[in-house]
């Protein structure tokens, strides 16, 4: 693989176009339309491999695991260390939160802010979306005239798990409809012949490395294509109104940078490798996810990564990523933890240990339910965590989707970064799936 | 003598052509209606304003002159009519004020009167020139922990243990018991008083109109964390100008002057108007 280009591959490269993407979009606004259509045209070519990478790899996985001796203490062990991680981070979320605490008052100016955010954020509505989280709304006095369609709850999201229709799913990136439908039908490989299995995981095979290969292709281009979508990005940040939200966006990037320390020695300590080359290794995927703010386009180098650089079980490794990304929203889990535990402080309301635990378990809960909702939607999803602790929802969900432009970037990474944690878990001692 | 007759008749002669020419019979030959007519006689339109401030209707600005949407009008109607504008603000209340109109101290009222049945009964209003809904604000944290997310009416008008604040001595009073028909209403006398007693919790919900909410709201922001805005679309508050039960045909006058130049306002174009207000 060695060529003359490969210095483009370098984590290196990837984070210097980042920076001139930077430069670009806070100094040169100008050339930003010429550049922003590549940064456009990038992301649909990652995005464009996803389907096709995530269906195959389950698939394969699926279809193997299902023929194998031990896929009951596989899929137990699977389960286990999805669930212990999505509870970690949610209970490491809160302890940051409350710890943060002894920091800071919120003080009036705070106050000031986030009720502008939150009386602003009935203009910033697009027209035909509903957007709960507001705080003047037009109603009728004698009948409830509103559909309720802006209340998502936690039935809907499993009601949304299964598709029906395979190609309307896929055609409306209904990831988690995806990945069910391969599941099931990686599943059915056990009760059709051997042949048919054969014919079908030598097509999906197939399928896997024809698009693998693409993206290794298009990585070339990736300091180019990060330069364009993060100049684009950063040329459209309005950042006076966050000044004072500063001190709550600075806990989710403590946080953030906690989570991501305590993952990189789960994989550093499974993949034996140095410390630099496994970081290395996965530098890739951790830029695209911040330069993209997707983390499904990132989980084609996730991939790579584990099984080619780290030499992780490919088999494990292109089951649980895929799977992990698809319905363990991390970030989403920690932003939700944190968000509650301000939120109670900003209402003055003093919580006790059960209410904590309330935060920690449906803050996984409503995380999770994010991989099934549209982005404006999955913010508002914080009202599950409030509603059952009495406090009022709108302003934080206006403050949360305020600041998205700022913490979108880290909650992607730690959306798809701990997933990469779970597969080295799971993958190191099920090496061997026969 | 026989001159002196003749020069008494002609002068009789002259002064009655006098009078008779159009030039000096004008006034007396078109009667107008007694109302207008005392304004003529007078020169001068006085207009009852309350003793307060209602920006932006009205109030005072640095230099302590009186501004806003009332004074605009009262001048404009003035000046429609070539009469000189005397401003009243002698009274120290609505309903002082609804009663000096009734007395007819006034010739009209401009002072962010809402139209009522009850104030109808004894005084004529013209067409509303400003229309706000009726706005409820409910504690959002009682709300939150009473699990109202979406729509609060069906529970605000069937529980009984709950208080809803209005500024006190207005029709607000009327309009919260009609709505709230089980509550407890109860009357503040300063509209920031009602937001005090909101964000204690003393009261859970308050009504008013959509311009006072609206201008509170954006006056301080914080307002939008601790309670919800529910505008009310079918409730109306019209704003409009009020005459002396006798001077209907003032009052058609003013309904035609009214629609004349267009003049309805909204909340929104208030706040284009006077933007200073709503900061």
């Amino acid at each position: 693989m060695k060529n003359r280009l490969s210095f483009l591959l370098s984590p290196w490269s990837v984070l210097t176009g980042m920076l001139v993407g930077i430069i670009i979009g806070l100094n040169f606004t100008g050339l930003v339309p010429y550049i922003e259509p590549v940064g456009k045209i990038y992301l649909s070519v990652l995005k464009m491999c996803v389907i096709p990478i995530l269906a195959s790899a389950v698939v394969t996985s699926i279809g193997k695991l299902v023929n194998s001796q031990h896929k009951s203490s596989y899929i137990r062990k699977l389960i286990l260390v999805f669930v212990i991680l999505l509870f970690a981070i949610s209970t490491i979320s809160v302890i940051i939160g409350v710890g943060s605490q002894i920091f800071y008052d919120i003080d009036i100016e705070t106050q000031k802010t986030i009720g502008e955010i939150a009386i602003d954020s009935n203009k910033g509505a697009v027209e035909g979306t509903v957007v709960p989280g507001t705080v003047i709304r037009e109603i009728n006095s004698q009948i409830n005239q509103s559909d309720d369609s802006g209340q998502y709850r936690l039935i809907d999201f499993i009601i949304n798990i299964v598709p029906e229709n395979i190609f309307k799913a896929l055609a409306e990136d209904e990831n988690l409809q995806v990945i069910f439908f391969f599941l099931i039908f990686g599943i059915m490989m056990k009760f059709i012949s051997s042949e048919a299995t054969a014919t079908i995981m030598t097509f999906f095979d197939g399928v896997f490395m024809a698009f693998q290969s693409l993206i290794k292709i298009i990585m070339y281009l990736l300091p180019f294509g990060l330069a364009a979508l993060v100049a684009a990005q950063f040329s459209q940040i309005g950042f006076p109104v966050l000044i004072s939200l500063v001190q709550f966006i600075l806990i989710i990037y403590f946080a953030a940078a906690l989570i991501f320390i305590i993952i990189t020695i789960i994989i550093w300590q499974k993949s034996n490798k140095g410390y630099f080359e496994q970081l290395k290794a996965v530098g890739e995927t951790l830029l695209i996810s911040l330069g993209t703010r997707n983390s499904f386009a990132a989980i084609p180098s996730s991939i790579t990564a584990l099984s080619e650089e780290l030499d992780f079980d490919s088999d494990t490794v292109n089951l649980s990523v895929p799977l992990g990304v698809s319905l363990c929203r991390f970030g989403n889990v920690m932003v939700f933890s944190l968000g509650a535990v301000f939120a109670s402080q900003l209402y003055g309301y003093s919580l006790g240990i059960e209410e904590y635990m309330i935060i920690v378990i449906v803050s996984v809960l409503a995380g999770m339910a994010t991989s099934g909702a549209p982005g404006i939607i999955a913010r508002t999803m914080i009202g599950m965590v409030l509603t059952p602790l009495g406090i009022p929802a709108a302003a934080i969900i206006a403050l949360l989707l305020a600041i998205d432009p700022v913490i979108d970037p880290i909650t992607t990474v730690i959306n798809i970064y701990p997933n990469l944690g779970a597969a080295a878990i799971i993958a190191r001692k099920e090496s061997s799936l026969g | 003598m026989k001159l002196r007759v003749i020069t008494i008749l002609l002068l009789v002669l002259l002064i009655s052509i006098l009078i008779n020419s159009p030039v000096f019979s004008e006034s007396s030959e078109i009667e107008l209606p007694a109302e207008m007519e005392k304004m003529f006689f007078k020169n001068k339109i006085t207009v009852g304003i309350y003793s307060g401030e209602r920006p932006p209707f009205f109030m005072e600005n640095e230099e302590g002159e009186l501004y806003g949407l009332d004074i605009e009008l009262a001048r404009g109607i003035a000046d429609e009519l070539g009469l000189a504008l005397e401003i009243n603000r002698e009274a120290d209340s609505y309903q002082e004020l609804f009663e000096m109109l009734v007395n007819e101290e006034f010739d009209m009222v401009i002072s962010k009167f809402s139209r009522t049945f009850s104030r109808s009964k004894a005084i004529n209003y013209s067409i509303p020139y400003a229309s706000f809904r009726w706005s409820l604000m409910l504690n959002s944290s009682y709300a939150a922990q009473k699990g109202i997310t979406e729509y609060p009416m069906h529970y605000l008008k069937e529980v009984s243990d709950i208080k809803v604040g209005v500024m006190a001595g207005t029709s607000w009073e009327n309009f919260a018991e009609d709505l709230f028909g089980k509550g407890e209403i109860v009357g503040y006398d300063d509209w920031q008083h009602v937001l005090d007693a909101l964000r204690r919790k003393e009261i859970i919900a308050a009504l008013y109109d959509e311009n006072e909410v609206i201008k509170s709201i954006y006056k301080d922001p914080d307002i939008a964390l601790f309670s919800t805005v529910y505008i009310l679309e079918d409730k109306k508050d019209d704003i409009a100008l009020a005459v002396p039960a006798s001077s209907s045909h003032f009052l058609s006058w003013l309904n035609f002057y009214l629609e004349n130049y267009d003049i309805s306002y909204t909340v929104n174009e208030l706040r284009n108007k006077f933007p200073e207000v709503y900061k």
